[in-house]
């Protein structure tokens, strides 16, 4: 047992924390998970820091803070840095922080994020780029041929964890952390909805999916929205709901906002 | 207080443990109030605890803390069990609500010591394995670095930055606005 303290410490007088990592560990795990709470205890000591960027302890801290604030909100013009932090200093995140690893910004639209990814879209090269802001990791994905952009247009899509449906999964990097990716589409004629799933495990594209809708469709103009392990998209034409056929979708958990970020 | 009722009635019946303190000080405890205790659950079931246990790592003042909030917590949760049967639904929702809310207020009560104190009250619950305790004590520190500047940390528990320049430019570069 550590004893550097004295017998009677005066009220308020500096107390040494207990010298165990262990122990240190459990307390830092405790940290709110507000985006400057690591930083500023990493910059406490050599030992913190040690402890603090441990991915074991990284891992544990994730899995203790599974409902983290909204951080900030990427907007839909996509620059190269384009992310709006709601949070006030010392969490206010900038936007350069979160900087677009792609050329050509003004080709590329957001979709969406889910699960700590953001969903980009570029029409004229018929590509998909699944982004983890933190690390500034992606992953390019090239859509299915089907969707030509003459015949079938992608209109919208959504990025999903395909883990997320496990109580015990930790959202991470790309290597540890598999993803799907639906999209939606219309065809040129406006009678039918498209879908298509890709997951990153296989690496493929499911079939595409289509069905008849009763009433002339435009496309999707909202982002999609998970329910349960259901994913929903309103086509533009004369608003109806579109549910998709759940065998098509991995089951998902429901407490996932649209457009934010963690 | 049908609590307290039927957790000392409980605690009459009980099987008695004793608990010997580094200072040599002997508590006699139910096994529902030691068996908050990991460590102290796993020496009764290798029949380990004639003649006491002896907690050569607490000191008797630590030690009558502990127990007093492995009691609390002990009876707590029997009165829980006991109330279960008794009650119709909504009385025993307003049953539970009034325990936990008794819980809150205790916790809270307990945890106005000195620094020093709380410590010995980490090592106590990590080392006796007592996961509530050790939640409730390590989330009063955590709570009390909340907000806190690196230099006010280090100052709060006296700790030496023993980082080098280079590291400490790093840190800082990579997450400067944490810092603003």
């Amino acid at each position: 047992m550590t004893r550097r303290r004295r017998t009677c410490p005066r009220p308020g007088a500096p107390v040494a924390l207990p010298d165990d990592d262990d122990i240190l560990s459990e307390i830092l795990l405790r940290l709110p998970p507000q985006p400057s709470s690591l930083p500023r205890a990493s910059l406490v000591c050599k030992r913190w820091r040690r402890l603090i960027t441990n991915p074991h302890f990284r891992r544990s801290f994730r899995a203790r803070h599974r409902n983290p604030p909204l951080i900030g909100f990427f907007n839909d013009l996509v620059r190269s840095s384009f992310f709006s932090s709601v949070l006030d200093p010392p969490d206010l995140i900038p936007a350069e922080r979160f900087s677009l690893p792609l050329r050509d910004n003004k080709q590329w639209k957001i979709f969406g994020c889910r699960h700590g990814r953001v969903l980009l879209y570029n029409r004229e090269q018929k590509e998909i780029v699944v982004w983890d802001p933190p690390t500034g990791d992606h992953r390019r994905v090239a859509v299915p041929p089907e969707f030509d952009n003459e015949e079938r247009t992608i209109w919208n899509g959504a990025v999903l964890c395909a883990a997320a449906a496990d109580p015990s999964h930790v959202h991470g990097s790309f290597s540890s952390c598999l993803f799907k990716v639906a999209v939606v589409g219309v065809t040129s004629d406006n009678t039918q909805v498209f879908a298509c799933i890709y997951s990153s495990e296989t690496g493929k594209w499911s079939d595409l999916v289509a069905t008849a809708v009763p009433f002339v469709v435009y496309c999707f103009s909202h982002p999609g929205t998970l329910v349960g392990n259901t994913l929903y998209w309103m086509p533009l034409g004369r608003g109806r709901w579109w549910s998709w056929p759940r065998r098509f979708v991995t089951p998902q958990p429901p407490n996932v906002g649209k457009e934010g970020l963690f | 207080m049908a609590s307290a009722g039927s957790g000392d009635e409980k605690a009459a019946a009980a099987a008695m443990i004793t608990l010997i303190s580094s200072d040599n000080e002997k508590f006699e405890v139910t096994e529902a109030t030691a068996t908050l205790s990991q460590t102290i659950r796993h020496m009764i079931e290798d029949g380990c605890t004639d003649g006491g246990v002896p907690l050569p790592n607490v000191t008797s003042k630590i030690l009558a803390r502990v127990i007093e909030y492995c009691k609390k917590h002990a009876t707590a949760a029997a009165g829980e069990e006991g109330s279960s049967s008794s009650f119709s639904d909504a009385a025993f929702l307003e049953v539970d609500r009034a325990f936990l809310e008794e819980l809150e207020e205790f916790d809270d009560a307990f945890l106005e010591v000195d620094r020093a104190t709380l410590f010995d009250l980490i090592l106590a619950a990590n080392y006796l394995d007592i996961k509530g305790l050790l939640n409730l004590t390590c989330q009063k520190v955590a709570d009390s670095v909340k907000g806190k500047t690196p230099e006010q940390i280090r100052e709060m528990y006296n700790i030496v930055n023993d980082l080098t320049p280079e590291e400490e430019a790093e840190i800082r570069r990579e997450t400067q606005w944490a810092f603003e």
